[in-house]
């Protein structure tokens, strides 16, 4: 049979050839050939498409890239002002002089407006060293919430008004009855030209009298030196020459009288080296942790009330007298150290300084019996010039109040005071103030007691001012203003110098009276005053060989009667010592001490985010007041850190919340004032609580201390915006080398003591694959070296650091999630007992590693190691991916996680952080900015430079003036700004350069230097002059459940 | 006698060429049904609501989320190497498994690919928004420019992870996709309406069948597993670089190369049995991928589950020899610290869970692996986190110790990019076959098979075959 044929169609059937051909293909359809082999029609068509599209696109895009940004225009001067060169600063000497506050400072302006204040070295008071608060106070000036014009209370509150009609007003009332009483009341003035103000206003108006108060008052102080020394003067008191300091409650360091004045004194005693090896013994008793005692060599942490019983003892070890009458403190360890003070005291007499901070009368008195039975009068301390920072006497403010209420009073003043916040008698005072006739407030912004008053008469801030002080009798001090005056305000001078009808303006006031009291002698006045004027200041054997005639301000006082009350001359060590036994008797319960803190002071710093947003340096706590309590007595009454509870002194009550403090003694706790205001403007609004009503202010001096305190849960809990949450270096598995720390007997046996394994970490860094890549620099090999010795923890340069680098605010929010911005920080460290730990403070900042993990791991290269030796980051190109914060062991990096800059990115971002809140991005408080430093935009990492644009300007000063860098020729912000000299910068190739010196001493080492990162940065190991038995640093604080962060 | 013992059918059911297209094909083919209907619309929404997040962030900056000065990296990064260590189970059994000729892969290869995608996808996300200036992200790339040049910074593990992540993505792209032109053919061949036809014949790039292409496929297949295979072990290796070369203690270690590459196909293989026995129960095709397939990828589970387990004890007795006490102290914090929840959810979940499958009954039980694969992802993702967040909040110097809690918007871009995830599986699992029709196929006829005679299983079906050979 023949084989089946299937077949699909007649084409197959009949084997049509075009079928046979197709059949010979794989596919049916015709494949697309090559596009270009020219024999596509349509190819011609394409490439006019083609080149039509190209071009329409080509256009399109010219187009779009000629959109204009819009152009924004720099005007050049046409008359170049002589002073001014844009791009140059101009540096101005002046006085920070804040009610008592005094430090000497340059002021640095750019383009006509103040952005820096540095330290004045030629001040023989505060040596060039600077505070935080001084440090912070150029802020102030550019605060949204000052006042702009003088204001009138009207019906409807206060309404803007001008000079001319305030002046009609005051002018008219006060010739109406030239012999009204008038009552101003001020806080301490440090300045003669100011105090022959008022005596001129009361040759006019004869009624007048001047009371003078401090917020945190020293009159017990003053009083008890009246009844022992005859002169109702603070001493002036030299820690140089201290080599026993006992320190009854005195915050020195921190926040007593002269702080900076003080450490420049005290760091003397403190520095050592192989070739002198000597220190001071520094014995702190006290109740509170404040910061001199956290640096102290021995603290011992005794209630408030037993203040007085040390003060007792020490006087009857010293003098074998029995005026303590069997007074002691309860814990026998703390009386055996009472005594060890004793016997060092007795061992230096002459050559030691017992100090106190205790506003009572008493306490004082014992002290200066001690200071006379030591010989210290006339060469630790003595009344030559005395200290002129605090002069206010507590019971002005008590007579005014009670003269109010009398309706005696027919015009109030009120000048750089605010005592309706700040004083115990506030109330009351608010009250009395509606009695008096006309009442005049000349408070720069408005607050609690201006806004009583009929008019306000805005003072210009202190940079804008004429002036002069008396920090210390016969050194004299200058401000000049360093801006033309923002706004319509006017100094409380020249205004009361208008309402008496003198003429002349303040500036020429005080020219007037410099050459009536101060250049009498001097041949060419004019000349003189420029040269004092430049450097800001007219001190004792200076200007030149020419004698001057001094005249403290005493005698120029001479007619204006400022109220002075006080026990009389002859008050002695036994009636004290009766008074400080009952005191101690009526003590019971709980027992609460106000204070200072170091940021806030008495409340006038509220308005200044910069000094909210600074950690205090014991607690490293921000934005808040708190109740510090021991970890024990916390753990006894079952409180957390940041329980919230309700604390009743004298019976009044406020809520706040508590923080666990180690080193605040059992039975006491402690809360700072100067929280809780209110009319403050955006940067301080709502911030803490406010405690001084708590205060009582019934007896003879304000009595910060009370006893019977009852604190109470709420029961709820409330995060408090702290920096650092770990305290310990000790983790557990040992101790982290990252402080070295050592005791004077071993320093002086060895001088590598406490150093000893810096050899081995050295080795480790010979182990490496790359022994040349860490090659020479171009000429200047950039470092830095820290004294642990020196340091304070004290917090200025950190603010220096936020001032100069334009480093933003974030606000409590943003603190609380650990999103502060600061470049510096002070690590705090405590070991040992918790209810008497040992701190040791450590700035830490970039450490510029010449084997930087940050440089490597950077995708876009925004960090790498510049030729000179430091670390760069190029906000430019960073675009935000933190490896580098994360890899960076120092964790010194800082990202801009919202818009902190105001750079807006976007436009106008309300963002959920609220940092826009707190006004530091408005243009006024812009004006604060270096411009030498970029505003870092959102997203961007930001650390420490070195202060890169002081070191270019540096260079471009030394070339312009055709020479050498050499070493000190500029100083980066942390190191100028520190009162403790404890930061030194210099070229490591510089053989004659203080950090060569310093890098050359047993006691230097680099913090994890054995992982071969090779910082720039080194530490000098702390020396403590105490025991090697009660040296504790290697013991961790066991109280980690007090705290609810883990 | 030794008889040998019997493979494994790896499809059951007797199934023959046309049948084994109608299964496959039935749910691309079919309506969407409701249950599908739901189910992307709720991932979607999940993932507009991630996108928002984005947004969120974007526009108001990193600080939306619960990082700080501290701890730089947390969810993102996490997020980041989780989903890439998924993707690598996709990547395994495309390439690897078959460049060792294992058939039982082609039951589950195309959807783990296509997860490796979608993965690879999501994860691109973290790199991206977690810049702080995510609008200058082009500064990563090595572009010509007139400043300097300003380059990018080979040093950086950041900078080899844009290579290796797009490379990754790229091949697997190129993979996946050249493997899915055949199964694109068999729908459009199978279309009924002229649109699909279209739109399935642009897709597959009017792929013919002819004996070229399938030989062009083959070789093809070939060159892209041998690309594969490596990319396997280098990608998670960058990833895992990323903190080996850093000095932070906890981080810095040479053992996560392999401890992280075998942690991504450990957790990538357990993504896979999820989503598989979902899908094999939906799409009711239990009959390829059967429980051979099961126990097959569970064995692996234990193999690379082990090796991870090992790991974390090597890590153990790493700080221990080392006598470092910053990596002492960082495992030490690890176990007893703040976050030890975490680190005992990840020993629980990745040593002892998969060991369970050394149990043959555990092995072959649905629900048990079930389970088990969610445990295991859970645990992979807390292992991640672990070693980023433990880490960095605790390291060298105590003042900086920090905690980290995440914000609702890390959580909502997290559950986001899972609902992107979803959204995309979902998508391809209507539009193109969840199983590589063409390769099952290929193993369909086995050595052996018996068509007539007494052990004849194949026999009923003889003269259906010649009827459809598509």
């Amino acid at each position: 049979m023949a084989e089946k044929k299937y077949w699909k169609g007649l084409e197959e059937l009949n084997q049509e050839p075009e079928l046979v051909q197709l059949n010979q293909l794989e596919f049916n359809e015709e494949i697309p050939v090559d596009f270009f082999d020219g024999k596509n029609d349509s190819l011609k068509s394409n490439r006019r498409d083609f080149l039509k599209m190209m071009g329409f696109s080509l256009t399109a895009a010219t187009v779009a890239a000629g959109c204009e940004i819009p152009v924004r225009k720099v005007a050049p001067y046409v008359f170049k002002p002589e002073d001014i060169t844009p791009g140059i600063a101009t540096w101005y000497a002046s006085s920070y002089i804040n009610g008592g506050d005094y430090c000497s400072i340059l002021v640095k302006t750019r383009e006509g407006r103040p952005i820096k204040i540095e330290g004045n070295t030629d001040s023989k008071i505060t040596k060039g060293g600077t505070s935080a608060r001084v440090q912070a106070s150029v802020l102030s000036l550019y605060d949204t919430s000052r006042l702009r014009n003088p204001m009138t209370k009207g019906e409807r509150g206060f309404t803007n008004a001008s000079w001319d009609d305030v002046d009609t007003a005051i002018t008219g009332k006060l010739i109406a009855n030239p012999n009204a009483n008038i009552r101003i009341l001020t806080s301490t003035i440090l300045s003669p030209s100011t105090k022959k103000v008022f005596a001129k206003f009361t040759e006019k108006y004869p009624n007048t009298k001047v009371y003078s108060y401090d917020a945190l008052s020293y009159s017990g102080m003053l009083m008890a030196n009246m009844a022992s020394k005859g002169k109702a003067e603070i001493p002036d008191y030299d820690f140089a020459k201290a080599k026993v300091i006992v320190s009854i409650d005195a915050d020195f360091l921190g926040t007593w009288i002269s702080p900076i004045e003080y450490t420049k004194g005290y760091i003397k005693t403190r520095k050592i080296s192989k070739e002198n090896p000597n220190m001071s013994r520094h014995y702190q008793f006290e109740s509170r942790m404040s910061l001199t005692g956290s640096n102290a060599d021995y603290r011992v942490a005794v209630l408030p009330s037993e203040l007085g019983t040390v003060a007792l003892n020490l006087y009857d070890a010293i003098t074998g007298n029995n005026a303590s009458s069997g007074l002691k403190l309860k814990d026998e360890a703390k009386q055996n150290r009472l005594k060890e003070a004793a016997e060092w005291l007795k061992k230096h007499r002459g050559q030691s300084l017992v100090v106190s901070g205790c506003n009572d009368v008493n306490v004082q008195l014992i002290v200066n019996a001690i200071n006379e039975a030591l010989g210290n009068y006339g060469k630790t301390l003595s009344f030559d010039n005395s200290n002129m920072m605090r002069q206010g006497i507590d019971n002005s403010v008590k007579d005014l109040v009670s003269e109010l209420k009398a309706g005696q009073v027919n015009i109030l003043m009120v000048h750089d005071c605010n005592p309706v916040y700040d004083h115990a008698m506030g109330v009351d005072l608010a009250e009395a103030i509606a009695k008096a006739e006309m009442s005049i407030s000349f408070a720069g912004n408005m607050n609690e007691t201006a806004e009583k008053c009929n008019f306000v008469c805005p003072d210009h801030h202190f940079l804008e001012s004429w002036n002069d002080a008396e920090p210390k009798k016969g050194y004299l001090s200058l401000s000049q203003p360093t801006i033309k005056n923002l706004f319509e305000t006017r100094q409380m001078q020249d205004s009361l110098l208008a309402w008496c009808g003198v003429m002349t303006t303040y500036h020429d006031f005080m020219m007037q009276n410099w050459s009536d009291s101060v250049l009498a002698g001097s041949i060419d006045k004019s000349t003189s005053f420029n040269k004092a004027l430049q450097i800001g200041l007219h001190q004792p054997e200076n200007a030149g060989g020419i004698a001057l005639a001094i005249e403290s301000a005493a005698a120029i006082l001479a007619g204006v009667a400022m109220v002075n009350n006080g026990p009389a001359a002859g008050t002695d060590v036994s009636s004290a010592a009766a008074n400080i036994s009952a005191m101690v008797k009526k003590s019971t319960g709980v027992e609460i001490q106000f204070y200072e803190s170091i940021a806030i002071g008495d409340g006038r710093y509220a308005d200044n985010p910069w000094l909210h947003e600074l950690p205090d340096p014991v607690s490293k706590i921000t934005w808040d007041n708190y109740l510090n309590v021991s970890p024990a007595w916390a753990r006894e009454n079952g409180l957390t850190h940041g329980d919230l509870v309700t604390l009743t002194v004298n019976g009044k009550s406020v809520i706040v919340p508590v923080a666990i403090q180690p080193g605040q003694a059992f039975g006491s706790v402690s809360i700072a004032v100067g929280y809780g205001r209110t009319l403050i403007g955006k940067g301080g609004e709502g911030v803490g609580v406010n405690v001084y009503p708590l205060i009582d202010a019934s007896g003879d001096s304000v009595n910060y201390m009370a006893s019977g305190v009852t604190v109470s849960s709420t029961g709820e809990n409330v995060k408090l915006a702290q920096t650092q949450t770990h305290f310990s270096l000790n983790d557990g598995l040992g101790q982290r080398r990252i402080v070295k720390e050592t005791t004077l007997e071993e320093y002086k046996k060895n001088p590598l003591a406490g150093n000893e394994d810096r050899a081995e970490a050295l080795a480790w860094q010979e182990i490496t694959f790359y022994p040349d890549y860490f090659g020479k620099k171009n000429g200047f090999n950039w470092g830095m070296s820290i004294d642990l010795n020196s340091c304070t923890g004290c917090g200025a340069c950190v603010i220096s650091c936020n001032a100069e680098n334009n480093i933003p605010v974030v606000g409590k929010k943003e603190v609380i999630r650990s999103h502060e911005m600061h470049w510096m920080r002070i690590d705090r460290y405590y070991s040992g007992d918790p209810e008497n730990p040992e701190v040791v403070y450590q700035p830490m900042l970039c450490q510029h590693c010449e084997n930087a993990p940050c440089e490597n791991v950077c995708p876009v290269g925004a960090t790498n190691h510049s030729s000179e030796g430091y670390n760069q980051m190029a906000y430019n190109r960073c675009i935000g991916t933190r490896y580098c914060a994360n890899n960076c062991p120092y964790k010194v990096r800082r990202f801009n996680w919202f818009d902190y800059g105001a750079a807006d990115t976007f436009g106008a971002m309300n963002d959920p952080s609220g940092t826009e809140d707190l006004g530091m991005m408005e243009d006024l408080t812009r004006m604060v900015l270096n411009p030498d430093v970029t505003v870092r935009s959102r997203g961007v990492i930001e650390k420490c430079s070195f202060c890169v644009q002081r070191i270019q300007e540096a260079k471009l000063t030394a070339k312009k003036g055709n020479r050498e860098l050499v070493d000190g020729d500029f100083r980066v912000a942390c190191q100028s700004a520190c009162p403790a000299e404890a930061i030194t910068f210099g070229n490591n190739y510089d053989e004659t350069s203080k950090l060569m010196a310093e890098a050359k001493d047993e006691r230097t080492f680099g913090i994890l230097e054995e992982f071969h990162w090779m910082p720039s940065v080194m530490y000098k190991t702390k020396v403590r002059n105490k025991d090697k038995a009660d040296h504790k640093n290697e013991e961790a604080l066991d109280i980690m459940d007090l705290y609810n962060y883990n | 006698m030794f008889v040998s013992p019997l493979r494994e059918p790896l499809i059951l059911g007797n199934k023959t060429y046309k049948q084994i297209s109608d299964d496959i094909c039935a749910p691309v083919e079919g309506k969407p049904t409701t249950a599908w209907m739901i189910a992307t619309t709720l991932s979607g929404l999940l993932a507009l609501t991630g996108f928002t997040m984005i947004g969120l962030t974007i526009t108001y900056g990193i600080g939306m989320w619960g990082l700080n000065k501290t701890v730089g990296w947390a969810w993102d990064i996490t997020n980041f190497v989780w989903l890439i260590g998924i993707g690598h189970a996709g990547t395994l059994i495309s390439a690897i498994l078959l460049l060792f000729r294992q058939k039982w892969r082609t039951g589950v290869n195309r959807s783990a690919e296509a997860m490796t995608i979608f993965a690879v996808i999501c994860a691109g996300l973290f790199p991206i928004i977690h810049m702080g200036r995510v609008w200058l992200a082009f500064f990563i790339f090595p572009y010509p420019n007139t400043r300097g040049p300003v380059w990018a910074n080979f040093n950086s593990p950041l900078l080899w992870d844009v290579f290796a992540i797009s490379t990754y993505f790229t091949v697997s792209l190129v993979f996946w996709y050249t493997g899915l032109i055949p199964d694109l053919a068999t729908i459009r061949d199978r279309a009924t309406t002229a649109f699909r036809k279209k739109i399935y014949n642009v897709f597959c790039f009017g792929w013919k069948g002819t004996a070229k292409n399938w030989q062009r496929f083959e070789s093809i297949s070939l060159v892209l597993a041998g690309l594969s295979t490596p990319l396997v072990l280098s990608v998670h290796t960058i990833v895992s670089f990323d903190f080996a070369t850093s000095v932070i203690p906890g981080w810095h270690t040479t053992i996560f190369p392999p401890y992280f590459v075998a942690g991504a196909i450990f957790s990538g293989f357990a993504m896979v049995l999820t989503l598989m026995l979902v899908v094999r129960k939906v799409f009711n095709l239990e009959e390829y991928i059967t429980l051979h397939h099961i126990e097959s990828m569970n064995k692996i589970i234990i193999l690379t589950g082990s090796i991870v387990g090992v790991a974390y004890i090597t890590e153990l007795f790493t700080a221990w020899y080392s006598q470092n006490q910053y990596e002492q102290y960082a495992f030490l914090n690890r176990s007893t610290g703040p976050y030890w929840w975490s680190y005992w959810g990840m020993m629980t979940c990745n040593v002892i869970s998969p060991q369970l499958f050394w149990v043959k009954k555990l092995r072959r039980s649905v629900v048990f692996t079930f389970f088990m694969s969610i445990f295991i992802n859970v645990g992979m993702w807390f292992e991640r986190f672990v070693i980023i967040v433990t880490s960095t909040h605790r390291d060298y110097i105590p003042s900086a110790w920090t905690m980290y809690y995440p914000t609702y918007v890390e959580i909502f871009i997290y559950l986001g990019t899972i609902g992107l995830f979803m959204t995309l599986f979902l998508i391809f699992a209507k539009v193109a076959p969840v199983i590589a029709v063409a390769e099952v196929k290929s193993i369909l006829k086995v050595a052996g098979d018996q068509y007539v005679g007494p052990n004849a299983t194949q026999a009923q079906h003889h003269h259906d075959e010649h009827k459809e050979l598509v």
